[in-house]
């Protein structure tokens, strides 16, 4: 009785590591793919994470997880042979440009002379694979009677095992740091919110009756702006010019102005328009700054308060102008960063 | 103001008795047959609002009273329940709500609005056989109906002190409430003593902490929702503006485009992040009142297990919740102690502005000394003038306190007299009680004949009296019997 107990809440807990490793999944593969990314979805209408390119072209990816990863290989070949099914009866239906199978074992094949390759993180495809290799897989696909084409096939493995979720999630957060990297954000903490955010958003949707909802690129990308233009972030550049004590303090007592300021886009696009026409002798990292510093005067008649001292209307209208012009920048950044 | 005549009725049974516009004796050879009960019938008849008698209810009887005024005439009142008297004025009817309307009728009757006079007019025309030869200068006169010298003087020198009044009955009103929250403090601090466990709640206490923590938390998030969406509501309309304003403009190039929605540099960036803003502070809402939800659950599920396992579980989560109130009885007991002294400064204020500087108060003291002097309860120099503010009655007995409140009822009708310009009737329920012997009424009578003999005089005893000419109206067995 205590062991059919026993065996049921380990039932239970292998199938939520199995879908934490999917959401998990879902965000390497979307992060790899995020400059032609539509939408992503988990538990799609064709396999485990679906993502649908601009060119309408799909990515399907089967996810299979083992709880002991490295050093529990029984079940890997019946994995993969699942997954080979899926994925051909998923590149029946739709356009596929990869097929994919994603896994957290080290040893995917359970064969020794693929074994080395697959260590640590790796994406082979089909062709880069061991003859040995290729051969078990051709083996389970000549079973298949419509068999997917090897060459669109990958083996990918993404490092994923413990309770501890610093090891389990420390790819995926290296991951997502090398996106956040790559937009040239520099942005304490920023990487720990977006995993948390991401965390959510995909596992929500996932566990939605409805497969037809799916998560658009921009669902995924507007939350990093909304984190990367909080009020309470700021480039170096700006530290070192403005007094942070009094920052804290002004931004404290009117967060709401200022982020009421930078959201109206009567104001702000005056701003922006001031900015465009300003001309520095600085270098353009500077320009912001320099405007800043050279122009808050000329916005003191938008803030006729009598009762608010000097130097803190100075500090005020400088952080709006410096928020309202960095913000431009940054959205601007990342819309490139991921094509969007 | 003049009884004319009296008409009752009480099921089968009527009787109208007139009455003589100088000296009546309402007679009955021996005790309890009505004389006090048709005093009170005519007082009754005036709105006043007089107990019953043991014998008759008054609420079952139908009176009719004739007065004449001095100022409208006659007037006839009829009165056949508790709540509203019909008047007949110059031929014209009219109801009164009582007690609502009562000054509005006595107004008429009286000739004054003076609430001041109007409350006090009853104590000083009618003397009670048990409480009135007792009242002097404050008191009740009979049933609810109180009188207060103080009241009647400023009514009749006519000075205000309605806001002094309204701020005392103001502290009144919350040293009441402060004496009951000082007793719930009381009984909160007896709960501490005797059932440690049982208030210690730390648990509660905790988790309403978090609630209030959550409540905060959920205000905050719901003021950014508020103003992202004010926000996005903003820059749509600034969208649609653009949109339809249908400019064109020329880049450096020469080359010209339309102004559109679209290629507002940063315009649609800012919807974006306020949407993606939006429902990230939405997720945040959802997670504070989800997490909201579950502690009042978890509360109520405490108080339904009490109630569950407990019989007496009501008396416990009162005692429970009583014991969650902060309060502090030392503090409440100090506000009561500052109350009070507010509430007497008040009093003591209203009383001087009263007694001091007043014609009134002179005019009245006046008289109480002259008809003292006349009644032998001593002389100018043993009775102070402000004798008519005393409150020591305790060293007034029998005799002596007899005659003292009828100098004083004298004193109050000459002064309403003149203000009022109105001739009240004087009526004395049993004066010849309290062991007063025949040669103090003789005292009494001689007073009434000389001074009074102009108002109608009223008295309700067994006995007879020595006026020039009486009007007795005799009751033999029972008050209202077909005459």
């Amino acid at each position: 009785m205590e062991e059919e107990v026993l065996a049921k809440s380990r039932r239970a807990n292998a199938v939520m590591f199995g879908f934490e490793f999917q959401v998990n999944a879902a965000i390497v593969l979307m992060i790899e793919n995020i400059e032609d990314l539509k939408t992503i979805r988990l538990e799609g209408n064709f396999e485990d994470i679906e993502l649908e390119l601009e060119n309408n072209r799909y990515i399907l990816a089967q996810a299979k997880a083992v709880e002991k990863s490295s050093s529990d290989f029984r079940n890997v070949r019946k994995n993969l042979e699942k997954s080979l099914v899926s994925l051909s009866e998923g590149s029946q239906k739709v356009d596929a440009q990869q097929l994919i199978l994603i896994t957290n074992s080290p040893n995917p094949l359970n064969e020794d002379a693929s074994r080395s390759i697959f260590w640590g993180e790796a994406h082979r495809d089909f062709l880069s694979l061991p003859v040995s290799s290729k051969k078990l897989i051709e083996g389970y696909l000549d079973k298949i009677s419509h068999p997917l084409k090897t060459d669109n096939f990958m083996i990918q493995v993404l490092p994923f095992e413990t309770d501890n979720d610093i090891e389990k999630y420390k790819v995926v957060k290296r991951v997502i740091d090398d996106f956040i990297g790559d937009m040239n954000l520099n942005i304490p903490g920023l990487g720990k919110k977006l995993m948390s955010l991401w965390h959510e958003e995909v596992f929500k949707n996932g566990t939605k009756n409805d497969a037809a909802i799916q998560l658009k690129k921009k669902d995924v990308v507007w939350p990093i702006m909304v984190i990367a233009t909080d009020v309470n972030c700021y480039d170096d550049s700006f530290a070192e010019a403005f007094d942070l004590g009094a920052y804290d303090e002004i931004v404290r007592q009117y967060k709401e102005t200022i982020e009421s300021c930078c959201e109206h886009c009567e104001f702000f696009i005056k701003v922006l328009c001031d900015y465009n026409e300003y001309q520095t002798t600085k270098k353009q990292s500077e320009k912001c700054l320099d405007f800043v510093m050279h122009k808050w005067k000329e916005y003191l008649p938008e803030f006729e308060l009598d009762v608010m001292e000097e130097e803190i209307k100075k500090g005020l209208i400088q952080i709006i102008l410096y928020k309202i012009i960095r913000n431009r920048i940054v959205i601007q950044n990342i819309k490139k960063g991921v094509k969007l | 103001m003049i009884f004319k005549s009296i008409r009752l009725k009480e099921g089968l049974f009527e009787r109208t008795i007139t009455f003589s516009e100088e000296v009546n004796l309402i007679h009955s050879a021996k005790n309890s047959c009505g004389k006090t009960t048709l005093l009170r019938f005519m007082l009754y008849a005036l709105g006043y609002n007089i107990p019953n008698t043991r014998k008759i209810k008054f609420d079952h009887c139908e009176v009719e009273l004739i007065i004449n005024c001095e100022k409208v005439g006659i007037i006839s009142l009829l009165r056949y329940s508790d709540i509203a008297i019909e008047i007949i004025l110059e031929d014209k009817k009219k109801t009164f709500v009582l007690p609502e309307q009562q000054n509005e009728l006595h107004k008429i009757i009286f000739g004054t609005d003076n609430t001041d006079i109007l409350g006090n007019l009853l104590g000083a025309f009618y003397v009670d056989q048990e409480k009135g030869w007792t009242l002097l200068n404050r008191g009740v006169v009979i049933g609810s109906i109180h009188f207060n010298i103080e009241e009647l003087i400023r009514g009749l020198a006519g000075c205000d002190c309605s806001d002094l009044i309204r701020k005392e009955a103001q502290f009144s009103r919350e040293k009441i409430k402060y004496k009951q929250m000082f007793s719930v403090a009381q009984y909160r601090d007896a709960l501490t003593e005797e059932a440690g466990e049982l208030v210690t709640d730390s648990y509660e206490e905790e988790s309403d902490v978090a609630v209030n923590q959550l409540l905060l938390h959920k205000n905050r998030i719901q003021a950014e929702l508020r103003r992202i969406d004010n926000t996005l509501s903003d820059n749509r309309r600034f969208k649609k503006f653009v949109a339809d304003m249908k400019l064109l403009v020329q880049a450096p190039d020469g080359e010209t485009f339309p102004v559109t929605e679209n290629n507002i540099v940063g315009l649609n960036d800012a919807i974006d992040l306020l949407i993606a803003k939006r429902k990230m502070v939405s997720s945040e809402l959802a997670i504070v009142l989800g997490k909201l939800e579950r502690l009042e659950k978890e509360k109520d599920k405490e108080y339904e297990q009490m109630e569950f396992y407990k019989s007496a579980s009501q008396l416990e989560i009162f005692d429970k919740r009583i014991a969650r109130m902060p309060m502090n009885p030392v503090a409440i007991k100090h506000e009561i102690e500052r109350i009070e002294m507010e509430i007497k400064a008040i009093r003591t204020e209203i009383s001087n502005i009263t007694k001091s500087n007043n014609s009134v108060v002179s005019a009245i003291s006046k008289n109480i000394i002259k008809y003292a002097v006349e009644l032998g309860l001593g002389d100018k120099d043993t009775i102070p003038a402000t004798y008519l503010f005393t409150s020591n009655l305790k060293e007034l007995s029998g005799a002596i306190l007899h005659k003292t409140a009828f100098a004083f009822r004298l004193a109050y009708i000459i002064a309403i007299e003149d203000v009022l310009k109105i001739k009240l009737p004087i009526i004395l329920d049993s004066p010849s009680g309290k062991e007063v012997d025949q040669a103090n009424i003789k005292l009494m009578t001689d007073i009434l004949k000389r001074d009074f003999a102009d108002h109608q005089i009223i008295i309700a005893s067994i006995f007879s009296y020595d006026f020039d000419k009486v009007n007795t109206i005799e009751i033999k067995e029972r008050l209202i019997e077909t005459n």
